[in-house]
């Protein structure tokens, strides 16, 4: 299952270096020393972005969504997301930090002090509403405050930066911003992907996992600062690209016969193709003009997401 | 002969005043007491469960600096809460507390309670009743040498009241430490000891018949015995 997954993988990552075709094979023919500039400096961060941030989404959206007791967690609907966002055009526009990697500090703290507050809010084991209506608060707080801080930002085209990073891009990105996003994303990922046995045992709940031999609080803690370093350092450079950490997770428990944690790197290499087709499609826009990533998950998300909701009412009052 | 478990200065904030315990291999050991007397404090300080006062060793072993991979061996913990929200098949359910995989381990615990048939279940499908023995058996599971039941009877028909009870026999004759919380007082003599808790504090400690017609059984429920039934203390 898992190498289905991963040639998947590799497909999209392949498909994503060759498309479109056209001006590859053209200056295949004419300049092949730029046509390994556009594949090498264009389309290889673009390429690896796409894996990696989509990786991300599928990993802590399991992890969360283990450690919440919840399927619905996800890194968008705990507020992580805009969090992160908020975090990210505070450092840019208002610390005057450029560094990728400071940016991705910075979205990392912005996406762990939302999970905080969410801890706070919504509590451990949060039942659905709680989780949902916090998180929902976080989300529109932080997306009015980062409209707010573009609005009276120093520099005057900050809203027109922003727009389309916002909204999720992995469209010209150096390879560099790469790096700064994917590097604390894979070490926070291969943490994460090491708690699978605990995460499967916290199945039985907080007070199990304590009497044997596990530290709940500690592992909370731990997935919320690694979620939240990988979470944070995607989006302070792709943006915030919604529903892909909410879906993989779902998909992969299918294959992982329920388990919460074994769940977390089929749900990783779910996340990775997902976000890789729809940067395929986002591809498909006219030439010059760019449809935001973030649309494309949301178009596919939001029935998946609906039809979740629909089928836990449908069991809770069955 | 030495006891398998020994608790020093055992407690629990304002739900468990300090006390010291031991349970013996082969007993099956009650704890009683109305509702938030500290039964579930009791379990859970043993259990180790929220940072509790105290130490607690098994068979000479300091629960607090035994790694996760030894403890299924020595302690097994029930919950008296039974919801169950990822669809794992209760095959697996089963599973998960071993320390190492063993099939035959699970089939001949599906079998003793009944489970073959939903063996492939989604353990969040079951009914209360199917979850309970299903959680049983994951607590079962790995043998381990003492065994802390929190209400693992409640919500049970006659007939897996009386079989559970037997199963928990069977444990201890193997070598274990049975204890367990209840709330039905008839089924006290069937167990070698009971503890009895009161506002968190262990009030009685001694075999069932001592316990049920003590003075302190009246006090600490509120409630005498009238022939077969119980009615409310008299003031």
């Amino acid at each position: 299952m898992k190498r289905g997954l991963f040639l998947a993988g590799v497909t999209v990552a392949a498909l994503g270096l060759l498309t479109p075709w056209a001006p590859m094979s053209h200056l295949l023919h004419s300049d092949p020393a730029v046509a390994r500039l556009l594949l090498v400096e264009l389309r290889l961060p673009r390429v690896l972005l796409g894996l990696g941030y989509g990786a991300t989404l599928g990993l802590t959206g399991a992890a969360l969504q283990a450690i919440f007791a919840n399927p619905l967690a996800s890194p968008d609907i705990t507020g992580s997301s805009s969090g992160a966002a908020l975090g990210a055009v505070l450092g840019g526009y208002y610390l005057g930090l450029a560094g990728p990697l400071e940016l991705a500090a910075c979205g990392a703290t912005g996406a762990l002090l939302s999970l905080l507050i969410l801890l706070g809010l919504a509590g451990r084991r949060a039942d659905s509403s709680s989780l949902l209506l916090a998180g929902l608060a976080i989300s529109l707080a932080a997306g009015a405050l980062t409209s707010l801080a573009l609005a009276l930002a120093p520099s005057p085209f900050a809203f027109y930066d922003a727009f389309d990073w916002l909204m999720g891009s992995l469209d010209d990105r150096s390879l560099p911003q790469a790096a700064a996003a994917l590097i604390p994303a894979a070490l926070a990922g291969i943490w994460l992907a090491r708690q699978t046995a605990t995460l499967d045992r916290l199945a039985l709940g907080e007070d199990v996992l304590a009497a044997l031999g596990h530290d709940p609080g500690r592992l909370r803690n731990g997935i919320i600062v690694a979620s939240a370093v990988a979470v944070g350092a995607c989006v302070s450079v792709c943006g915030a690209v919604g529903f892909v950490g909410l879906i993989a997770p779902i998909a992969a428990r299918r294959l992982t016969r329920g388990h919460p944690g074994q769940a977390l790197v089929p749900a990783g290499l779910i996340g990775a193709v997902l976000l890789s087709g729809g940067d395929l499609l986002a591809r498909l826009a006219p030439v010059g003009r760019t449809i935001p990533l973030g649309v494309i998950t949301a178009a596919v998300g939001t029935p998946i997401f609906l039809w979740v909701l629909l089928r836990m009412r449908w069991r809770l009052t069955s | 002969m030495k006891p398998l478990l020994v608790a020093t200065s055992l407690s629990m904030g304002e739900r468990l005043a300090p006390l010291d315990l031991s349970l013996s291999a082969g007993t099956l050991t009650a704890a009683i007491g109305p509702n938030g007397s500290g039964k579930t404090s009791l379990l859970r300080s043993l259990a180790r469960i929220d940072r509790p006062g105290g130490a607690v060793s098994i068979m000479d072993e300091d629960l607090d600096s035994v790694p996760p991979a030894r403890r299924p061996a020595l302690l097994g913990f029930l919950p008296a809460a039974r919801e169950m929200i990822w669809p794992i098949a209760v095959r697996d359910l089963v599973g998960l507390g071993l320390a190492q995989p063993d099939e035959r381990r699970v089939a001949d615990l599906l079998r003793e309670l009944e489970l073959d048939e939903l063996a492939d279940r989604p353990a969040d499908r079951l009914s209360t009743g199917e979850r309970a023995r299903a959680l049983l058996a994951r607590a079962l599971a790995p043998r381990p040498a003492v065994l802390l039941l929190d209400e693992p009877l409640s919500n049970l028909d006659p007939y897996w009241v009386v079989t559970i009870l037997q199963l928990l026999r069977d444990a201890a004759e193997a070598g274990a430490a049975v204890l367990l919380s209840l709330h039905d007082l008839h089924l006290l003599d069937t167990f070698d000891r009971v503890l009895m808790l009161n506002a968190g504090q262990l009030v009685e400690d001694g075999p069932p018949k001592q316990i049920l017609h003590g003075p302190s059984l009246a006090d600490t429920f509120r409630v005498e015995a009238s022939g077969p039934r119980w009615r409310l203390r008299r003031a």
